[in-house]
């Protein structure tokens, strides 16, 4: 069973790049996509408006935090996630980076045994539960719980153990997600592939998987201490096993560069902290480049963080919204309030680098200006991508954005990505450059 | 009535209601107003308020956040705020035009520049004839008056308020002629200085009126040069001579609680400084008033505590048939959980919400006064309400930027100033020390219930759950 509808828009002729459009239970979103991190059902001091205001339709939670706090019983009296944050598009939930856990974690075949932070009492949490909490938050896509090994563990046994644990682990969420209220029919089991670094465990992983007839795939595991190049042999591997019709969710990403390797290799989704991280510690993200605007240098900056951004902190002043990101997403829930309502507008703010620069590390507005334009970025990058891959140029968007991040200096193009995109057809090294 | 038109602001006195017992003066009494500046067309009626800014922001609002969803039409921003490096290093003098565009302020409302903050925070060093002692980000230093008379020209707000000569202490007998002596001096220059044509508001010292009757008469001489005063004594609005009484009196004394906002608006004040807003927000108290109010057998509560458990599955609006943003769609049970999460977007929210509280309590108190209600309506409101605002039992917000190194984090935390650093006197209770031990060790972790929100997330993430 399923509560998503996946269509193919179109298909990259050089790359294994696709662009689709996801229909989901709180309305479409399109692919590729970047989901930005919403950890305990807010995006570090946005509202859900200027979340929607950059485009975004669908955003993570995170299972232990929102299990945590507000907890089960208040999520069931309240009705949701969805209800608790007052956010009408999509959610997706997870028990993410569980490898961070497994310092003070024991896994067994049962589940995650923890240690209690506050008395110290052992937790036990399993496939079964972490379901039933997703169920309670009410996400439009549900992640199973999957054992996970660091990639770069030399323990191949364990490594072994892992991947066929999660693959029995998702036969249970999938048992526990078929039972009672129809909730297969609102939300989403992914699966999540494993085997570390190791392209014969992932190939098997996927294979096991795959019957398993999930709606949608995630490759998990990633994004932790491992070589860019071997990262990109997993996504490669994986994407060319995993079926057509269903949408690759690689998890844990959101670095630019990152991002368009990874859609020429065939993923379609992706999340991270990375970008609303880096935004507090004064980073924003640009197309020339992450800028770390607490540099003296951005002091006398009078230009916009981005001036080829179009959210609302790099507008003008006052300047009017824009089209939406993409037509076939649903408006803005703001956009239907009443005329003369003290309603969200999404005009221009026409913040400068010399503003930000003030403000940054010592008033949280500061960090909230930074944090809605690098989740727009993120959010643009995807929908030009889209655009270049409906419009068959993606290689060449792809020399362009590199040209751009790296002010032109093609010494400096990391050779990961280099050879990475050399395998799917496209040399960023040949060729006119695009600006 | 009395119209006092200046450059660019334009003040009509509409309605005062004098001669009252509670007023206890002559010129007292409750006052409509309309307080317009023709330039940016932004008009307002009065009794109001304006909010306080940190650094060009008033806290937790983003631009947007502030034109789309408040009320707010004048923000009070303090030079001090801007000025930490030596003049010709300074941002916001090399920008190519205006205070108002550095920080780039929203057009719906009104910029009011004034040396310091209010409530200033307390100088190691005295002012001198030539200069006031402020406290930038990186520490105290003296600004010229000179150098605040050529930001007034150069940075151009709507408003400036003139210098006041203030000290740290009750003035003795000495000090009080020598305050009055600078602020007519500085007002004096200023005038003559004011290249720009900035609308000027001249302080009211916080002395006795005879103490200062000598500037009061400078003040009438140049009235035309006058487009308001800033009284540091609310008082004081009660025994203004008759020829001042068509100026704007903002009042910068803090008025700490709304009870005491209406007695101040029966002696006369025009414009509240509300240091208690941001307070109340920062406390994680949702204002919950209204002006009178019904008297009920039981004293109701000036706001509700949203650390309370109590709310954690309420779906009610922050208050009771609000319609801000934040009560149109959120509620009651999400600023909880965000409180005690600790995620910024709780004060956001908050603030959203208490700064429409205060507009609908100044908007109803307008009402009250044109219909001859207003004392009557004050003694219901005293009746309705108790004294105080709750005890706050959460703790404020928290700048929690992470950093690579705890060297680092300490660092920052040392420079940081935010508007929650506290004021000699003021009233505001100080954060407990924060948690910023990055690479601490994860007992202490656990045990610091003053984890900055961030690590909190993060160290959850590391430690696991608690229970389901
Ligand atoms: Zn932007
Ligand atoms: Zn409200």
């Amino acid at each position: 069973p399923s509560a998503l509808k996946y269509e193919l828009i179109a298909r990259c002729s050089t790359t294994k790049a696709r662009a689709s459009v996801l229909r989901l239970p709180h309305g479409p979103v399109e692919t590729p996509l970047f989901m930005p991190v919403a950890t305990q059902g807010t995006l570090k001091g946005l509202t859900p408006e200027q979340l929607e205001s950059v485009g975004c339709r669908l955003c993570l939670n995170n299972t232990y935090h929102l299990g945590l706090r507000p907890g089960q019983i208040v999520l069931d009296k309240i009705g949701g996630a969805h209800k608790l944050q007052s956010w009408s598009h999509n959610i997706l939930t997870g028990e993410f980076q569980m490898v961070s856990l497994l310092q003070l974690a024991t896994v067994t075949e049962k589940g995650v045994e923890f240690l209690s932070p506050h008395d110290g009492t052992p937790m036990l949490l399993t496939p079964e539960h972490s379901i039933s909490l997703q169920h309670s938050i009410g996400s439009d896509i549900i992640m199973q719980l999957d054992d996970v090994i660091v990639t770069t563990s030399p323990d191949e046994k364990r490594m072994r153990e892992a991947m066929d644990r999660s693959i029995r682990w998702l036969d249970r969420c999938v048992e526990e997600h078929l039972k009672g209220d129809s909730y297969a029919e609102r939300q989403n089991l992914f699966c999540i592939i494993q085997g570390g670094l190791d392209l014969g465990m992932r190939k098997e992983c996927c294979e096991e998987m795959v019957k398993r007839d999930t709606p949608g795939i995630a490759i998990g595991g990633l994004s932790g201490g491992e070589a860019k190049d071997e990262y990109c042999k997993v996504v490669d591997t994986c994407t060319s096993l995993l079926p057509d019709g269903k949408p690759r969710y690689v998890m844990g990403v959101g670095y630019p560069e990152d991002l368009v390797v990874s859609i020429a290799l065939g993923a379609d989704m992706f999340d991270c902290v990375w970008g609303t991280r880096t935004a507090r510690f004064g980073n924003a993200i640009t197309s020339s480049g992450v800028l770390n605007l607490r540099n003296a240098i951005y002091a006398e900056d009078f230009r916009a963080v981005d001036p080829e951004c179009q959210c609302p902190v790099c507008r003008p002043l006052d300047s009017p919204a824009p089209p939406l990101l993409n037509s076939t997403i649903n408006p803005p829930s703001y956009a239907s309030a009443p005329r003369g309502d003290d309603s969200y507008t999404g005009r221009g703010l026409g913040i400068t680098k010399a503003y930000i620069h003030h403000l940054a590390a010592k008033e949280t507005v500061g960090a909230h200006l930074l944090t809605m334009h690098n989740v727009a970025f993120l959010l643009s990058l995807m929908n030009k991508a889209r655009i270049a891959i409906v419009e068959d140029r993606y290689p060449a968007f792809l020399r362009e954005f590199f040209f751009k991040w790296y002010s032109g200096d093609k010494g400096k193009y990391p050779t990961w990505a280099v050879d990475a995109l050399r395998g799917v057809g496209v040399d960023l090294l040949q060729g006119e450059s695009e600006v | 009535m009395a119209a006092a038109a200046k450059s660019g602001i334009v003040f009509d006195l509409q309605t005062v209601r004098s001669g009252d017992a509670a007023s206890g003066g002559n010129s007292g009494g409750a006052r409509i107003g309309r307080f317009a500046a023709t330039g940016s067309g932004v008009s307002f009626n009065t009794p109001s308020f304006i909010a306080q800014t940190s650094r060009g922001a008033v806290p937790h609002l983003s631009g947007d956040n502030l034109r789309d969803h408040t009320d707010v039409r004048v923000v009070y921003v303090a030079l001090e705020d801007f000025i930490e490096k030596s003049h010709p290093n300074v941002p916001v003098y090399n920008h190519p035009s205006t205070l108002r565009d550095f920080i780039s302020h929203p057009s719906n409302s009104l910029l009011m520049l004034a040396p310091r903050r209010s409530p200033p925070v307390t100088t190691a060093t005295p002012n001198t004839d030539a200069s006031i002692a402020i406290l930038t980000s990186v520490g105290f230093r003296a600004l010229e008056v000179d150098d605040y008379f050529n930001a007034v020209s150069s940075l151009r707000p709507d408003i400036a308020i003139s210098p006041p000569d203030l000290p740290h202490q009750t003035p003795g007998k000495n000090r009080g002629p020598k305050m009055v002596f600078r602020t007519e001096l500085w007002l004096g220059e200023l005038v003559n200085r004011n290249a720009s044509n900035t609308p000027l508001f001249a302080p009211i010292l916080p002395l006795d009126i005879e103490q200062q009757s000598y500037y009061l008469g400078y003040l009438k001489e140049h009235i035309s040069s006058l487009s308001g005063l800033a009284l540091y004594d609310a008082r004081l609005a009660v025994n203004l001579p008759d020829d001042l009484k068509g100026l704007p009196r903002l009042s910068l004394d803090e008025a700490l609680t709304p009870h005491k906002v209406l007695q101040r608006v029966g002696w006369g004040v025009d414009i509240f400084d509300l240091v208690f807003l941001t307070q109340m927000t920062d406390a994680g108290i949702s204002l919950t008033f209204q002006f009178p109010g019904e008297t009920a057998r039981k004293k109701e509560a000036l706001g509700v505590d949203l650390w309370s458990n109590e709310y954690a599955a309420s779906l009610d609006p922050l208050a009771v048939g609000c319609k801000c943003y934040a009560c149109r769609k959120h509620h009651r049970a999400y600023v909880q959980h965000l409180l005690t999460a600790k995620e910024m977007t709780a004060w956001v929210l908050l603030q959203i919400h208490n700064v429409k509280i205060v507009s609908n309590f100044f908007a109803a108190i307008r009402g009250s006064i044109t219909r001859g209600t207003f004392e009557e309506d004050c003694k219901t409101f005293a009746q309705t309400y108790k004294e105080e605002f709750p005890e706050q039992t959460g703790h404020g917000p928290r700048y929690h930027f992470p950093s690579p190194s705890p060297r680092n984090a300490l660092l920052i935390q040392k420079r940081l100033r935010g508007y929650q650093f506290k004021s000699e006197g003021g009233a505001r209770k100080k954060n407990p020390k924060a948690f910023n031990k990055l690479g601490g060790d994860k007992q202490e972790a656990l045990e610091g219930s003053e984890t900055p929100p961030d690590i909190d997330a993060e160290r959850l993430e590391q430690v696991g759950l608690r229970s389901y």
